[in-house]
C-alpha cells in the first residue's frame, strides 16, 4: 500500500516543506495547509496591536485574570496564616495553662511565649495554673475560642491530620480528652460554660472588665 | 531550516528579519505587526485543529495578549520566538479545552460567528478552500500525529522545537509526524476522503 511509499527521508523532507519530494497529492495538501496568510486570518490584528501598546505603556502590569488569581491566593493565604496564628497562639496558651510547656515547673512562662494570650489565661495565677494536672480545665479564653473556631471550621475536611497537630493535643487537654473536643468546642462557641469547671478555674475573674 | 516555508513556498510580503524581533522587544509597533502577520495565520491554523474553528480566534487573541505582555522578557531568536508563541497558544488551547469540558456544549450559535469570509479574489477563495480542506484532513488524524504534523509543517518548527512545545522527546514527535504523513497519504488514496468530520 501507499503506506510504504513514504520513507523516513521523504517524510523528513516533506515536514521541512521541501517541494516535490513526496507523492504529489500529499505535497499539495501540506502546501495548502502552510499556504500564505489570508486576510481573514489577520482579523485580530487590531486587538493584538492594542495589547502591544498597552503592554508598552505599562510594562509592569499584568492582565486582570492573573492579578485576580494572585489577589485571591494572597487573601486565602492571609486567612490561612491568621487561622494558623490563632491555633498556634491558642496552643501555647493552653499548653501553658495545662502545664505542657517544657522547662522547670516553678518557672513562670517566659516572655517569649508569654504574650497577652498567656496573660489572659494566667490571670496572675501562673504558678497555680501550671501546677494543675491534666485533668483540670482552664477557663475558656479568647484564644481557646479561636482555636475551637479553627478546629470546627476545618472539622469536616481533615480530621486525621488535625489530630496530629500539636495544638489539637492542647485542645484535647483542655477539653479533657480527644473525644470530648467536639462537645467542648460546641459549648465554648455557643458561649456556655460547658465542660469547664467554674469552681476550679479563674473564669469569674476573666470576665471582669478591670483585670 | 524552519524558515524554508517562507522562502520556498510563496514568500510573504514582509517576512520578519533578524532585526524585527529585537525591534519589537524595544517597543517598535511596526516590527510587532510584522511578527504578528507572520505568526498569527500559522497559530490560527494550528489552533483550529486543536480547539475547532469556532473557538480558534478567541484562543489566539488570548495568546497574543500574553505574547504582547511578556515579549520584552523573551530571550531567543526568531525560531525561538515562534516556538515560544506556539507554546503559549497551546497552553491557552488546553485551558480552553478544560473549561469547555466542564461546561455544557452550546455549539451551533458559535459556528455562525466563524470565518468572516472576506476573501477578495476567486483565487484567494480557492486557496482558502484548499487550506481549509487540508486542515480538516489533518484534524482527522490522531491528536498526537495531527499536532506533530502541524507543528512541523504549518508552524515551521524543527523536530527539537516541536518536541519542546509538546513536552515530548524529539524521537517520539518525529515518529508521530511520520505516521501522520503516512495516514494522510492513506486518506488521500482511499475513496470517500472528502467526507468531513
Amino acid at each position: 500500500m501507499s503506506t510504504n511509499r513514504i520513507g523516513r527521508r521523504t517524510a523528513e523532507r516533506l515536514l521541512r516543506g521541501l517541494p516535490r519530494t513526496g507523492p504529489d497529492r500529499l505535497d499539495d495538501l501540506l502546501a495548502a495547509a502552510a499556504a500564505p496568510a489570508r486576510e481573514s486570518e489577520l482579523s485580530g490584528e487590531g486587538a493584538a496591536m492594542a495589547a502591544f501598546r498597552s503592554a508598552q505603556l505599562a510594562p509592569a502590569t499584568h492582565p486582570r485574570r492573573r492579578s485576580m488569581i494572585k489577589i485571591g491566593l494572597a487573601k486565602l493565604l492571609t486567612a490561612k496564616a491568621a487561622a494558623v496564628a490563632v491555633v498556634a497562639a491558642g496552643g501555647i496558651a493552653v499548653a501553658a495553662a495545662a502545664g505542657g510547656l517544657p522547662g522547670p515547673d516553678n518557672d513562670a512562662p517566659k516572655p517569649q511565649h508569654g504574650n497577652q494570650v498567656v496573660e489572659h489565661t494566667g490571670n496572675g495565677e501562673k504558678p497555680a495554673t501550671k501546677e494543675k494536672g491534666n485533668g483540670d480545665n482552664p477557663s475558656p479564653s479568647p484564644s481557646l475560642k479561636g482555636q475551637c473556631q479553627a478546629y470546627t471550621a476545618g472539622a469536616g475536611e481533615d480530621h486525621g491530620k488535625k489530630r496530629d497537630n500539636p495544638s489539637f493535643a492542647a485542645l484535647a487537654a483542655a477539653a479533657g480528652g480527644e473525644d470530648k473536643v467536639d462537645t467542648f468546642c460546641a459549648d465554648l462557641l455557643a458561649d456556655k460554660p460547658g465542660k469547664t469547671d467554674p469552681g476550679k478555674s479563674d473564669e469569674h475573674q476573666k470576665d471582669k472588665p478591670n483585670r | 531550516m524552519s524558515r524554508v516555508h517562507s522562502t520556498v513556498r510563496k514568500p510573504r510580503a514582509e517576512a520578519p528579519g533578524d532585526l524585527t524581533l529585537p525591534a519589537a522587544q524595544r517597543g517598535d509597533e511596526h516590527a510587532f505587526r510584522v511578527l504578528y502577520r507572520a505568526t498569527q495565520p500559522k497559530l490560527l491554523r494550528y489552533l483550529r485543529v486543536l480547539v475547532g474553528p469556532a473557538d480558534a480566534e478567541d484562543v489566539a487573541s488570548d495568546a497574543w495578549l500574553h505574547i504582547a505582555r511578556d515579549l520584552t522578557n523573551f530571550k531567543g531568536d526568531l525560531d525561538g520566538f515562534r516556538a515560544w508563541a506556539t507554546t503559549i497558544a497551546r497552553n491557552r488551547a488546553m485551558d480552553h479545552l478544560r473549561r469547555r469540558q466542564r461546561r455544557p456544549v452550546v455549539d451551533g450559535a458559535e459556528e455562525l460567528l466563524d470565518s468572516p469570509a472576506r476573501e477578495n479574489t476567486a483565487e484567494e477563495a480557492m486557496d482558502a478552500v484548499a487550506t481549509d480542506a487540508a486542515l480538516a484532513l489533518i484534524a482527522r488524524l490522531p491528536k498526537d500525529q495531527a499536532e506533530a504534523v502541524l507543528l512541523r509543517v504549518v508552524m515551521g518548527l524543527d523536530a527539537k522545537a516541536a518536541a519542546e512545545v509538546l513536552g515530548k522527546r524529539p524521537g517520539a514527535v518525529r515518529t508521530a509526524a511520520h505516521r501522520g504523513l503516512r495516514k494522510l497519504q492513506e486518506y488521500l488514496d482511499s475513496p470517500g476522503r472528502t467526507s468531513r468530520e
